[in-house]
C-alpha cells in the first residue's frame, strides 16, 4: 500500500507492516495505525510513523542493550513474554530532542510495546517512581 | 460526571466488572481500591499527563535534527 509520510515522502509499505494501536498512544488516541521504519541515517533510532496523522512521526529506541536494568521495571509476566518470543514482541521508548544543544532523552516511564505477530501495539505506563520521562542519553 | 459520596468501606460498581472501593480516609488523602479486568489500564492522571506532554515534545519537525542526534549517539557508543 502507498503511504505518504512527512519524513520520507511516499513509501510503498506491505500491509503486514502496519501495526494497529487500538488505544492509540497517550495523548494521541486517534492514531490507530503506525509503521516502524528503519533508515541507516538515523541508526540506532527507528521511526514510529502514524498513518492517521501524516506529520506525526517520532524517534524510538529499543532500550535494553543500553539500560540492561530496565527489564526489572516491567511486570514479570510481560517481561517473560518479551523474552520468550524472541522478536515477536518488542519494546521501544520514545526519544526527545530538546533545546539548543538538542539533548537526547528517553521516556522510560511510558514504553511502547509492539507485538509483531498480532500486529498490535500500545503505550503503557510503568509504576516505579524512579523512572523518568526524560532519561538522558548523553 | 457522576459524583457520589461514600463512607469508609462502601463500594461503587462501574459497568459490569469494575469495582471502586473506599479503603481508607486519612486527613487529606483517600485510599481507593480498584478492581478491574487486567486488560483495563489504571493510571494516576498526573502520570498520563506527563507522558502525553513528553509524546508531544517528541514529534520531530526537522529530520536533520534527528540525523545529527543519531550521529552523535553512534559516536558516543563507539567510544564507550
Amino acid at each position: 500500500m502507498k503511504v505518504v509520510t512527512q519524513q520520507f515522502g511516499e513509501l510503498e509499505i506491505p500491509e503486514n507492516y502496519v501495526i494497529n494501536f487500538p488505544s492509540g498512544i497517550i495523548g494521541f488516541e486517534d492514531c490507530k495505525q503506525f509503521v516502524v521504519i528503519d533508515d541507516e541515517d538515523y541508526e540506532p533510532f527507528r521511526w514510529l510513523i502514524s498513518l492517521d496523522r501524516k506529520e506525526f512521526g517520532f524517534p524510538v529506541l529499543n532500550p535494553f542493550s543500553l539500560i540492561p536494568d530496565y527489564q526489572k521495571e516491567f511486570p514479570e509476566r510481560l517481561m517473560k513474554l518479551i523474552k520468550s518470543q524472541k522478536g515477536g514482541l518488542e519494546v521501544f521508548n520514545v526519544v526527545t530532542l530538546k533545546g539548543e544543544e538538542q539533548k537526547m532523552t528517553l521516556n522510560l516511564k511510558g514504553p511502547i510495546i509492539i507485538d509483531y505477530q498480532k500486529r498490535e501495539g500500545k503505550q503503557i505506563i510503568l509504576t516505579s517512581d524512579d523512572l523518568s520521562v526524560s532519561y538522558p542519553l548523553s | 460526571m457522576l459524583v457520589l459520596t461514600r463512607k469508609l468501606g462502601e463500594n461503587i460498581l462501574v459497568g459490569d466488572d469494575i469495582i471502586i472501593k473506599v479503603i481508607n480516609i486519612d486527613n487529606h488523602r483517600v485510599q481507593i481500591g480498584i478492581q478491574a479486568p487486567s486488560a483495563i489500564s489504571i493510571y494516576r492522571m498526573e502520570l498520563v499527563e506527563k507522558v502525553k506532554e513528553q509524546n508531544h515534545s517528541s514529534i520531530i519537525k526537522k529530520k536533520h535534527d534527528l540525523i545529527q542526534a543519531a550521529r552523535k549517539l553512534r559516536k558516543l557508543w563507539r567510544v564507550a
